[in-house]
């Protein structure tokens, strides 16, 4: 067979209008891409039912491939050329039970990979504004307040020497580590499968370049498995903090409960924190994954009750956390509404993924964050 | 062995009670220094100071260990031979008659202040690009919404590969490299002299283990000179963002004013943001407010201030795109427990007779 690649008909389906730079871009990068740009409703959310009817059935039939957010065809026999979706998501957990996911094996990438940076930065600034007390001084800012003799209240200490668990080794939690290594603090890493070779700690995975924790040198102690007995030998391992960067899947369904936010706190810290005078904060937890992953209940207690020292949340149970949700009033939580990965450079990087994945692919190679419907992510 | 009386007197003469296991720790280790220790008020003025040492406290002394309190006259400390500073700074101590002796080494403790000051630096400059103030209200009531009041939502963006200069590439700079090199950034360093040899880009100081950058491997490209041009040049490297790291000197005062916050703007085709840890006197404080006022700096980050107290009807306060803090971020609960690691390793070289680290270069004023 002669001639170059076959036809590609691409769809893209997003609440923006086209951004003509990027289908430019893949009309240059892939001359014999055939490019539908559909924009859907602005209040296409993760939550909109049948967001696929939006789209004419024709424009389905002769998809080959998806570029979509939040719009899923509503069922496989719509899309019989169909042969690739890629989700500008990390995460699939809102379609579990979407019949495209279940009853269909198209190939599915995610963009996991491209959140690492910004959802670090949210880490690193909400971490900071807890233990530097940065509320505070932003009161006082507002009221003129200069507080010579009062900001001695506020001296806590740094990250120097301290310890961060993190809970699930992927792009987010590599370049986490890298940031938090760079503070002075030791990283303790949990992973699902044990990395016990230098092979098995490599990133074979997308990152963005410049970042993150390629050849997977910077943790100081792995621990792993998926029993509860391993995941408490992690959280007893004298962390100060503990990020929970994890995919939803029903074995992480409030996987941290009581009696892990206890053991969490009742190790008492690292080292460095038992030693310090004035070092005695509790441990801190940061949730940038799924607000099911915690048993939120379970977590509003062991604030309040200051088994942990505070906690920093981007993700909650359910979203739109409702206004009279007690986890608006538990004790030194800070808690934004699913920002952390957004950014301008948040679809460019998806766009950027998608060629580096599909040109993998026509050269033979797999391709990056293909998703394991067994595994759920 | 033993006999034969103590061969330097340090006074440790401090606004905090006496750590007993560290300076245990310090007495064990030098069996030949008689060590005091009298805790002074939190004051930079000399009279309070004064009443809280008793008198005759200087006679024997030949190392200091202090904030602020000096003697009043070389005739109350004839033996004095070392101070060694508790702040990285050492303008407190630059208009007493102990400036003026040879015989004395003044030295700082640069050098224990970069991983929390990076730390506040870092932070700060989030909460601006991240939008955390308005985030922060919604939070307050209970509004789950990414709407800040001010379109600002849509403007996020990470820092990977934009530029970070860092005007004074010491201690403190190191470690905002350092951090900013995590984070995907590029580092544009500025000194005062060149660094064009890896001897020349070395710290010399005193680092605190896992931070800094001691080989000086983290920036891409060295800018120095003390020269308006040379600053210029440096101001025109295309930089989203500058941090003041550099000590306050003559030469540094109003470093940075109307021309400079142009030059660093491109002339209207950036909003770089401005993050001052150093001493508010580096820049010139009306031309900044108008340069944050009229669009030419996108924010700034400043924990300190001209003059500190910032007074209450300071235009900074209410800058939407200011952040401004009451010079807290060289705190530390463990501050003590640094700088004595600090005068430990200063000790060990005077008792081998080896030169001191941090020893302040009078002609250059740091």
């Amino acid at each position: 067979m002669g001639g170059g690649p076959d036809k590609e008909h691409v769809l893209i389906t997003l609440g923006d209008a086209e951004p003509k730079h990027i289908t430019a871009m893949l009309k240059q990068q892939f001359p014999h891409f055939d490019i539908t740009y559909f924009q859907v409703s602005r209040d296409t959310g993760p939550k909109s039912v049948n967001a696929g009817s939006q789209v004419p059935d024709d424009v389905w039939q002769s998809a080959t491939i998806l570029l979509t957010l939040f719009v899923l065809p509503p069922n496989p026999d719509l899309v019989p050329n169909l042969k690739l979706i890629h989700l500008f998501s990390a995460g699939i957990d809102h379609w579990s039970n979407h019949p495209i996911v279940k009853d269909s094996d198209i190939t599915i990438t995610t963009v996991s990979g491209i959140h690492g940076p910004p959802i670090t930065e949210w880490i690193i600034m909400t971490t900071l504004v807890a233990s530097r007390r940065y509320a505070i001084e932003y009161e006082w800012q507002k009221e003129h307040f200069w507080g010579q003799g009062e900001k001695r209240g506020l001296v806590g200490t740094d990250w120097v020497g301290k310890t961060v668990g993190i809970a699930g080794y992927g792009s987010i939690g590599r370049q986490a580590a890298r940031v938090f290594s760079a503070l002075g603090a030791n990283i303790h890493a949990y992973t699902a499968s044990p990395r016990t070779t230098p092979a098995a700690r490599r990133d074979n995975g997308y990152f963005v370049p410049g970042t993150g924790d390629p050849d997977g040198t910077i943790p100081v102690a792995w621990y792993s498995g998926t029993s509860k007995t391993s995941l408490h030998t992690f959280l007893s391992s004298g962390l100060d903090a503990l990020i929970v960067a994890l995919p939803l899947t029903p074995s992480t369904r409030h996987l941290f409960g009581a009696e892990e936010f206890a053991l969490l706190g009742g190790a008492g810290g690292s080292e460095k924190t038992k030693l310090t005078a004035g070092g005695g904060a509790k441990p801190f937890l940061i949730n940038i994954a799924r607000g099911p992953i915690l048993d939120q209940k379970a977590l509003v207690a062991a604030l309040d009750d200051e088994v942990l020292g505070g906690a920093a949340l981007d993700v909650t149970d359910p979203e739109p956390l409702p206004k009279d949700d007690p986890l608006w009033n538990a004790k030194n939580v800070i808690i934004t509404p699913h920002v952390s990965a957004l950014g301008k450079e948040y679809m460019d990087r998806g766009f950027e993924l998608f060629v580096t994945n599909w040109k993998r692919h026509e050269r033979g190679e797999g391709m990056f964050n293909v998703v394991d419907r067994r595994r759920g992510y | 062995m033993g006999g034969g009386p103590p061969k330097d007197h340090l006074l440790c003469a401090v606004p905090d009670k006496e750590p007993k296991e560290l300076i245990s720790h310090l007495r064990k280790k030098f069996p030949d220094i008689e060590i005091v220790w009298h805790e002074v008020p939190f004051t930079f003025d000399a009279a309070e100071i004064k009443k809280a040492l008793p008198t005759g406290v200087w006679d024997d002394v030949s190392i200091l260990f202090t904030f602020a309190s000096f003697p009043d006259t070389k005739d109350d400390a004839p033996n004095l031979e070392v101070v060694q500073l508790l702040s990285a700074g050492s303008n407190q101590v630059q208009k007493s008659w102990i400036w003026d002796t040879e015989g004395i080494d003044v030295c700082t403790a640069s050098g224990i202040h970069g991983p929390q000051i990076a730390e506040w630096v870092i932070f700060t400059h989030l909460v601006h690009t991240h939008r955390y103030k308005g985030l922060y209200e919604n939070q307050k009531r209970h509004k789950w919404s990414r709407d800040t009041g001010d379109g600002g939502e849509r403007s996020v963006r990470d820092r990977v590969g934009l530029r970070i200069g860092i005007l004074g590439y010491g201690s403190i700079g190191r470690q905002v490299g350092r951090l900013a090199k995590a984070m995907g950034m590029e580092v544009v360093a500025y000194t005062a002299s060149e660094k064009d040899t890896p001897e020349k880009r070395r710290d010399p100081g005193f680092i605190v283990p896992g931070t800094g950058d001691k080989e000086g491997e983290v920036p891409t490209e060295w800018y120095s000179g003390l020269d308006k041009e040379s600053l210029h040049h440096f101001l025109e490297q295309d930089l989203d963002w500058i941090v003041v790291a550099v000590p306050l000197t003559k030469d540094t005062t109003h470093f940075l004013s109307t021309e400079e916050f142009k030059k660093l703007s491109r002339n209207g085709r950036s909003k770089p943001f401005v993050t001052n840890i150093a001493r508010g006197p580096i820049l010139d404080q009306p031309a900044l407010v108008g340069a944050l006022k009229d669009g030419t700096l996108g924010g700034a980050a400043l924990d300190v201030t001209d003059p500190e107290p910032l007074p209450e009807d300071s235009e900074l306060w209410d800058l939407e795109n200011a952040i401004v803090t009451p010079h807290v971020s060289g705190s530390l609960a463990n501050y003590m427990e640094r700088a004595l690691q600090l005068l430990e390793v200063n000790l060990e070289r005077r008792q081998k007779g080896e030169k001191l680290i941090n020893v302040v270069n009078r002609g250059r004023g740091y």
